[in-house]
């Protein structure tokens, strides 16, 4: 997967770069539009992560250019500007996503498989963990056929922790997934440990689940091999 | 009151003031004026009279008739006047004095001229009268006829009146509406108004300058917002994503990678104080879409769901009354959404163990409320007033809290026209009302 990144800020670049690279993508950055302008005519992209508010350049006109020079890429629009117009704008030009910035890498990461699984139509997206098949996309979770009824939190916190398995995630990462970020949320809460806690009750009735495990004093991590 | 009522009002009672003054006094007025015309021309006619005997009849033959028939009368010789001489007793300087006079048959108020001459020796008393009736004829007639033309006089300057006011204060009433239909500067309209009345179009101009003033410090402010948020918001981002490449990286410590999930709450914090001080400022600038039409039973519904999880921590029951229904059109469902979500989460986060909150609505004649009640610790009633000032907190011990969600409950709740309240009773309990205006 070939990834363009469009951001002025090199640090935020570099550090988007660095994580992109460790998932297994392949990265271009581009600091400026003019340079963005012309890396989108020349090379194929298979996403392009684009900062609207560029010095140089009208960010949604940008988004026009890529979109007409690369029609194939899926485009996550990032934006400090928190403008709700920019977002129905972008979504309405042909952008994929959105993102408002500061944003997760873990969470960039689960969005750009999300926009994978969809424009590449993977109808199958069962996951199967260990004794657990995890359906993506119908949203369930089974065990020997038998479905195991989750909440839409219990649900989306498995899910965040399956797409990023192996990976420690971090209290604060659940908790700015599975709630709204215009809400109050209350980081040093404990809500996100009441939810793991009935997770692991309800799953724990059909079958070991030691493969989701507490990292102390840090998140949680689904270990697979 | 409105200028053009007050104008009408005054305009009214001055000519009525006018009207009866001229009722009290005219009368009086009249009669006097009648009265010195009639006297000076009583000493005219005197004159005249002793040049017309002298020169048609001649003096001493009249005063022999006189002497003859001791008295003459005569009404005759000047028209409606009457005359007499008779021989007088004493000599007297002339004077005149209203009295009745009997003339062919009427008793009518004449004003009588008395002058006493000397003939041959003799004292003779020459009167000459003039009837002043008609005066009072007139000042009947005025308190007959008069009062009815006054009054129809009155009425109709009083309309005609108002007429032209009106339109003289057409331009001021378009103003007026104008800026009735600015709720907010931005959408002020600088057309200016047709008027050919300096004041006005001073007044126009002043007010458009302002609008301009206003409008260019609310655009450098929303350019300032921007800008901060931008500013503020790309470096947290820097921060954030280095924290998360540092935590994913192997070989470090524990008490290393604490330290980093410590300074990525830290950061959370900063970055929710942030966001939130922007969605104030931004709907405070009119920058909110307001697009959606919002059920309200419907929203409160999807709040408590939300909320549900935050429960069974403190093993709190949560009851859902929405008997009345409500729409509104246009609102900010998201908006909307993070009102109730707040006021929710707040009786969630200051209830205590086994406690309860009790959503419920209620639709009045004009108002439609939607009520929030707890069983938490209450608010102390020195706080009440300043609950809703940013970054006032008055939260029990460690419960976190930014101090910002009640503000933008406010600020939420003025963008859609509602009103909150808040009664509470410390160790009870408090309870808040959003209140929709229905007119």
């Amino acid at each position: 997967m070939k990834v363009l990144i469009v951001e002025d800020e090199k640090s935020l670049a570099g550090e988007m770069t660095a994580f992109l690279k460790s998932e297994g993508y392949i990265c271009e950055v581009a600091h400026t539009g003019k340079e963005a302008s012309e890396k989108v005519f020349v090379n194929p992209y298979d996403f392009m992560l684009l900062d609207l508010s560029l010095p140089d350049y009208e960010g949604l006109d940008l988004l026009k250019e890529a979109k007409e020079a690369n029609q194939e890429a899926a485009v996550i629009i990032l934006t400090a500007r928190g403008s709700t117009n920019d977002k129905v704008k972008g979504l309405d030009m042909g952008a994929d996503d959105y993102l408002a910035k500061p944003f997760s890498l873990l969470e960039l990461s689960s969005r750009m498989q999300a926009i994978i699984r969809r424009k590449h139509g993977i109808k199958k997206s069962v996951t199967d963990i260990h004794d657990f098949q995890i359906d993506l996309t119908n949203r369930t979770v089974s065990c020997n056929n038998q479905i195991i009824g989750l909440t839409k939190k219990e649900f989306d916190i498995l899910q965040y922790l399956v797409i990023n398995k192996n990976r420690v995630v971090t209290r604060m990462q659940l908790t700015e997934h599975i709630w709204d970020s215009g809400l109050e949320v209350d980081y040093d809460s404990n809500y996100v440990d009441v939810h793991i806690k009935n997770l692991r009750k309800k799953l724990s009735q059909y079958a070991n689940v030691d493969w989701l495990e507490t990292v102390r004093g840090i998140g949680y991590r689904i270990n697979l091999l | 009151m409105k200028l053009y009522y007050k104008l009408a009002l005054i305009n009214s009672v001055t000519r009525i003031l006018i009207v009866a003054a001229f009722f009290v006094f005219a009368p009086g007025i009249i009669y006097k004026a009648a009265v010195t015309q009639v006297d000076s021309n009583l000493e005219k006619k005197k004159a005249r009279f002793f040049d017309y005997i002298v020169a048609r009849i001649g003096m001493n033959e009249f005063m022999s008739k006189i002497m003859e028939d001791s008295t003459y009368a005569d009404y005759t010789i000047f028209k409606e006047n009457y005359i007499s001489v008779e021989p007088g007793k004493t000599f007297r300087e002339d004077t005149i004095f209203t009295s009745p006079r009997d003339i062919d048959g009427d008793v009518v108020q004449c004003r009588v001229l008395q002058h006493n001459f000397y003939h041959n020796g003799d004292i003779f008393l020459l009167e000459i009268g003039e009837s002043v009736q008609y005066a009072r004829d007139i000042n009947t007639i005025l308190k007959r006829f008069a009062l009815y033309t006054l009054i129809a006089i009155v009425v109709l300057t009083v309309l005609i009146d108002l007429g032209i006011t009106q339109y003289l204060f057409y331009p001021l009433r378009k103003l007026e509406s104008k800026l009735i239909a600015t709720r907010h500067p931005e959408k002020f309209n600088f057309k200016p108004i047709e008027t050919t009345t300096t004041d006005f179009r001073y007044l126009d101009r002043t007010i458009s300058d302002m609008m301009h003033k206003i409008q260019d410090a609310f655009n450098i402010e929303k350019e300032f917002i921007a800008n901060v948020s931008h500013e503020l918001l790309t470096p947290i981002s820097i921060l954030q994503t280095r924290l998360e490449n540092i935590l994913s990286g192997t070989g470090l410590s524990d008490e290393v990678q604490i330290k980093i999930i410590e300074s990525q709450l830290t950061l959370g914090r900063l970055k929710q104080i942030i966001r939130s001080l922007l969605l104030i400022s931004q709907i405070e600038n009119n920058q909110a879409p307001k697009l959606d039409e919002v059920n309200i039973p419907e929203l409160l519904k999807e709040v408590a769901d939300e909320i549900e999880d935050r429960l069974s921590d403190k093993n709190i029951r949560l009851q859902l009354h929405t008997s009345a229904d409500l729409t509104i059109n246009p609102a900010n469902r998201s908006l909307l959404f993070t009102m109730f979500f707040n006021l929710v989460n707040n009786a969630v986060k200051y209830n205590r163990q086994n406690g309860s909150i009790n959503i419920s609505t209620l639709e009045t004649e004009d108002h439609y409320e939607v009520s929030i009640e707890d069983t938490g610790i209450g608010i102390a009633p020195a706080n009440i007033k300043s609950i809703f000032y940013r970054f006032k907190k008055f939260n029990a011990a460690g419960e976190e809290s930014y101090g910002l969600g009640l503000p933008m409950v406010k600020t939420i709740a003025d963008f859609h026209n509602a009103e909150v309240r808040v009664e509470s009773e410390q160790g009870k309990g408090s309870k808040f009302t959003v209140s929709f205006s229905l007119t």
